[in-house]
């Protein structure tokens, strides 16, 4: 039977301990205990104190376990039971290593499992702990084919290997092209939902802005708009739920026809008039699980495919984002939007609930009624906020009943979805078309990357109302009544209040500190060049970047590119891995002679193992008497230096007669 | 020094895997690509490459990848698959500088008797600081020898391989493999070092050479022989032994195989001649003196050989043996 060697072993139980360790909490308790089990069964097997388990208890295993997954995910489809079978397979397969075949069988399981983990995480210190899983991995294949030697020499050896592999990794990652994918396949399924939601009612961003987590880093390639211009349009919200008065979004079928790419057209299509300069960035976002996009107005339509741009003029993701996904947009922050306005959206841009909110809407009207126009309207009602002691908190009281009233004539005290909420109510009320919309506003801005961090603190609600002439204009009721969160941040606005009271130890409470705020945008800006460059890496990318370097070049020039390159790197590899390096410094006198030898070997007439100078001269010059007095010359040289008298600077003497012997070989 | 396992097969090697996997024609290219030698040393002539089985597993592996990476869009799990794929192609270098530069050195051999194990030594040198791991050679792909250069500069391999007819023995091309170090290549290279050995005739026991009767206890000297009565005493089985002489109670007592001897007087000069087996062919008539020869000189005796054309004159001792043997081997050969 097929013993596989001590050290190969070692190295493969330590290096499955390491591909199975970030999946155990995603893993069902019985699938870890289940691999410490089998690991040590194995161990116990190599000592002889245990055997293989038997035919039909494999069996059982096998089925058992995966009937276990099966129940224990409700499904075998998925891709969170999948890695479960996958790490199943592979322990179960360290206790059928009966031949060397086997055991390579683990290590290519092994090598799978670690493939698995960057799909569901994919930061820089997850990479760098599954490259040394890599290295070990590939240690223990080389312990198969090894000699007895230390571990530490198979992982050496591996070391080695996998940083002269970098190279050619390097090409075939930035050169190969990458596709679309080719089917669908399932997604890692217990994503919780993150970031805004399509449905707002009083407290609800209250709650999410208790997060520092990162929603979406945007990178511009001009000058980065001032902060109180960073407003990330997500969703807009239009309808009054009267039940448990919340703002939502229209039917979808309202919409009528979506735009989907730059010369797709609409019948909505002319009521976006771009004014002044464009504005041009690249977002990636977190996953969310959700659909919401976010960008600054006016955005113009774009040819990424998932991407459709609403009749609302925001953009809408035709998939749930479940992985990290970055687009680009071009945006104009001058723009007239919707001038003139049909009948059926007035209507639907004024419709309020009947008979909730009663002192609400009888101040609206009564207000436009006094007011002269809709400007002053407007301005009155935003005069109101500010003068009637409204405050900006992260605490608002809890509202019940008719929530608006409740605010806006009792409690006063809210947060930003309060005040754009009970303005939106108030603008109807007074007859004018106006909606929520909720994104976020602001952004830490990375000095060292040229990006601005949006995270979920900066989650934020707006209102735009639409006037005669000139179509939709943004109205931030927060800004009268709070103005630094708009011109500074959130944690500005809400002093003396606990910023980020519910998360435990975040770096971003310690804004104010000066040098953690360096240390953090440093590693900060870090992970975006890795996110962008190479989690990002995608084919508009890859056809971007070969653009820029080499030029307009189709897919066929790439790939001659692509194999050219591989050839070169792959020729420099060989060159430095087979040159011949003589870094064993041999005495001038020593190098001389072999030079000798192996000359004398080529024609055949090889120096024999342990054969000494003297007999080896004397040998060949029985074969070839036409070199004898050369040979002479040249062994009596070597041996009168070399063991007679200690004048090994002397090696001309050696050197002139091995060239001596050379010509007369050739006359 | 390394052995490699005797194997008891008869299974010839060169037969196994020279004869019936390399044509004709693929020896002669051979033969022509590097023709015997004595000392050999590997250039990217010599060598030969290609992916193993676990190789090809392992580009499927590295396929499997590229489609995960393809379908879920995933940048990581493409630098994973580009990675291994990388590794892949240097481990195909590594495989190939595992064998290339290395020198091999035709060593001593010692010869055997006809359907027995003949015994190569090969001396495998490296010259500069490359080592060279889990090199695996022989002529019989059962019984690999294994050897290292790592710290050592030089390694021996004794390599036995089955002979079977008498005569000069050249076993051809041996096989030097290496899977080093990742087991999805394999290295290899058909090396002739043009080594020798002499194949003496297989002993039988049997016939009679006249000197050898019995005399009386007082005149004759104490000769040991096959056909005695007389129980003697026990010594080390040598080839040819009858097998029902083996002492097995000895053997299961101390695990060395003795033979049983048997008694009895004889003359000290004997003459070994072809005459001496009437009837037989040639081949019978060499083993049988063949035989002699070993019982002769297991006891010490001095003798002579007397073949048509061919006489070596009486003497003992191991050299006197070997020439003896010698003759044998190459009666009517040439």
């Amino acid at each position: 039977m097929y013993q596989i060697p001590r050290n190969s072993l070692v190295l493969m139980l330590v290096s499955i301990a390491l591909v199975i360790l970030p999946h155990i909490l995603r893993l069902p308790i019985w699938v870890t205990l289940m691999s410490i089990g089998c690991c040590f069964w194995r161990v116990m097997v190599y000592q002889g104190r245990w055997s293989f388990p038997g035919k039909w208890a494999k069996t059982f295993f096998v089925f058992g376990s995966f009937l276990g997954v099966g129940l224990g995910y409700g499904t075998l489809l998925g891709l969170e039971p999948w890695v479960g079978m996958l790490i199943i397979a592979l322990v179960l397969k360290l206790l059928e290593m009966h031949r060397k075949q086997d055991a390579y069988t683990v290590v290519v399981l092994a090598y799978f499992v670690a493939l698995t983990e960057f799909l569901f995480e994919q930061s820089i210190p997850y990479t760098l702990y599954m490259y040394i899983a890599i290295t070990l991995i590939t240690s223990a294949l080389i312990g198969l084919n090894q000699a007895e030697v230390s571990p530490k020499a198979a992982i050496k050896k591996a070391s080695s290997m996998l940083a002269q592999a970098m190279p050619l990794m390097i090409l075939l990652f930035v050169m190969f092209p990458r596709i679309g994918p080719l089917w669908t396949v399932p997604l890692q399924t217990d994503v919780a939902r993150t970031g805004v939601t399509d449905s707002m009612s009083p407290g609800n961003i209250a709650e999410l802005v208790q997060s520092d987590a990162l929603a979406f880093r945007a990178t511009f390639e001009g000058e980065v708009p001032s902060y109180n211009q960073l407003y990330w349009r997500g969703l807009v919200l239009s309808y009054f739920n009267k039940g448990n008065q919340s703002w939502t979004q229209e039917r979808p079928g309202l919409y009528g026809q979506t735009l989907q790419g730059k010369n797709d057209d609409a019948p909505w299509k002319g009521n976006m008039e771009y004014v002044g300069e464009p504005i041009r960035y690249s977002v990636i976002l977190e996953p969310t699980n959700q659909n919401w996009i976010f960008s600054l107005t006016l955005p113009e339509p774009t040819d990424e495919e998932r991407l459709g741009l609403v009749r609302d003029f925001r953009f809408y993701s035709f998939q749930e984002i479940r992985a990290r996904f970055q687009y680009e947009l071009t945006s104009y922050l001058d723009h007239r939007t919707d001038v003139a306005l049909t009948e059926f959206w007035r209507h639907r841009y004024t419709l309020l609930p009947d008979g909730d909110n009663p002192r609400a809407r009888r101040f609206g009207s009564e207000l436009r009624a006094d007011s002269l126009s809709d400007d002053e309207f407007l301005s009155r009602v935003l005069r109101h906020y500010m003068t009637e002691g409204f405050a900006y908190t992260l605490k608002p009281p809890t509202l019940e009943g008719d929530t608006i009233d409740q605010f806006l004539f009792e409690t006063r005290r809210g947060f930003c979805e309060h005040f754009a909420g009970s303005f939106v109510y108030l603008m109807r009320s007074g007859g004018l078309p106006a909606r929520v919309v909720v994104g976020y506003q602001g952004g830490e801005f990375n000095r060292r990357g040229n990006y601005v961090a949006v995270r979920q603190f900066d989650a934020h609600a707006w209102a735009e109302v639409w006037m005669e002439g000139r179509g939709w204009i943004r109205v931030d009721p927060t800004s009268v009544v709070a103005p630094e969160r708009i011109q500074e941040g959130l944690e500005f606005a809400v002093e003396g209040e606990e910023f980020l009271a519910d998360v435990g130890l975040s770096l971003m409470k310690f804004r104010s500190s000066l040098w953690i705020t360096e240390l953090r945008l440093q590693f900060s800006a870090l992970n975006h060049y890795w996110d962008a460059w190479v989690v990002g890496y995608s084919p508009t990318m890859q056809m971007e970047l070969l653009n820029r370097y080499l030029g307009d070049i189709d897919r066929k020039t790439m790939g001659i590119y692509l194999i050219g390159g591989f050839f070169v790197i792959f020729g420099l590899v060989a060159l430095f891995l087979l040159m011949k390096r003589s870094t064993r410094k041999l005495a001038p006198v020593e190098r001389e002679y072999l030079k000798y030898c192996q000359y004398l070997a080529d024609q055949g007439l090889a120096r024999a193992v342990g054969e000494g100078p003297l007999d080896y001269g004397r040998r060949v010059s029985e074969a070839r008497p036409d070199l004898a007095p050369g040979i002479r010359a040249v062994t009596n040289a070597y041996v009168r230096l070399n063991f007679a008298e200690d004048r090994p600077e002397e090696t001309d003497l050696l050197r002139k007669a091995y060239r001596n012997l050379r010509i007369r070989s050739f006359a | 020094m390394t052995d490699a396992s005797q194997h008891d097969g008869d299974n010839n090697l060169a037969e196994v895997f020279g004869e019936s996997v390399r044509s004709e024609r693929f020896n002669r290219w051979l033969n022509r690509r590097m023709p015997p030698a004595n000392s050999i040393t590997l250039n990217q002539r010599k060598v030969f490459i290609l992916p193993t089985k676990q190789g090809l597993i392992f580009a499927l592996l590295v396929s499997a990848m590229v489609m995960a990476g393809i379908n879920y869009q995933n940048s990581l799990v493409f630098a994973l698959a580009f990675l291994l794929a990388s590794l892949f192609m240097v481990a195909m270098l590594h495989t190939y500088r595992n064998l290339s530069g290395l020198t091999l050195v035709a060593g001593s051999t010692r010869p055997a008797f006809a359907d027995e194990e003949a015994e190569f030594t090969i001396v495998l040198k490296r010259l500069g600081d490359r080592t060279y791991e889990s090199l695996q050679l022989g002529w019989n792909p059962g019984f690999m020898g294994n050897a290292n250069l790592i710290e050592d500069e030089e390694a021996r391999v004794r390599l036995f391989v089955k002979a079977k007819r008498r005569g000069r023995y050249n076993p051809g091309r041996f096989l030097l493999q290496t899977f080093y170090p990742l087991g999805l290549f394999r290295a290899w290279s058909w090396i002739d070092l043009d080594m020798h050995t002499i194949v003496y005739p297989r002993p039988i026991a049997g016939g009679e050479i006249p000197s050898t009767t019995a005399t009386s206890h007082e005149e004759g000297e104490l000769i040991l022989r096959d056909g005695a009565e007389d129980f003697y005493g026990l010594r080390e089985y040598q080839p040819g032994d009858a097998i029902r002489h083996i002492a097995w109670r000895a053997y299961a007592r101390s695990e060395t195989l003795m033979t049983k001897q048997f008694a009895a007087y004889a003359d000290r000069r004997v003459w070994l001649e072809w005459d001496h087996f009437p009837g037989m062919d040639r081949e019978s008539r060499l083993s049988r003196l063949c035989y002699w020869v070993l019982q002769l000189n297991s006891r010490n005796d001095e003798y002579g050989l007397r073949l048509p054309g061919v006489e070596v004159q009486p003497g003992r001792g191991e050299a006197h043996r070997d020439a003896v043997l010698k003759t044998l081997a190459l009666f009517e050969i040439d």
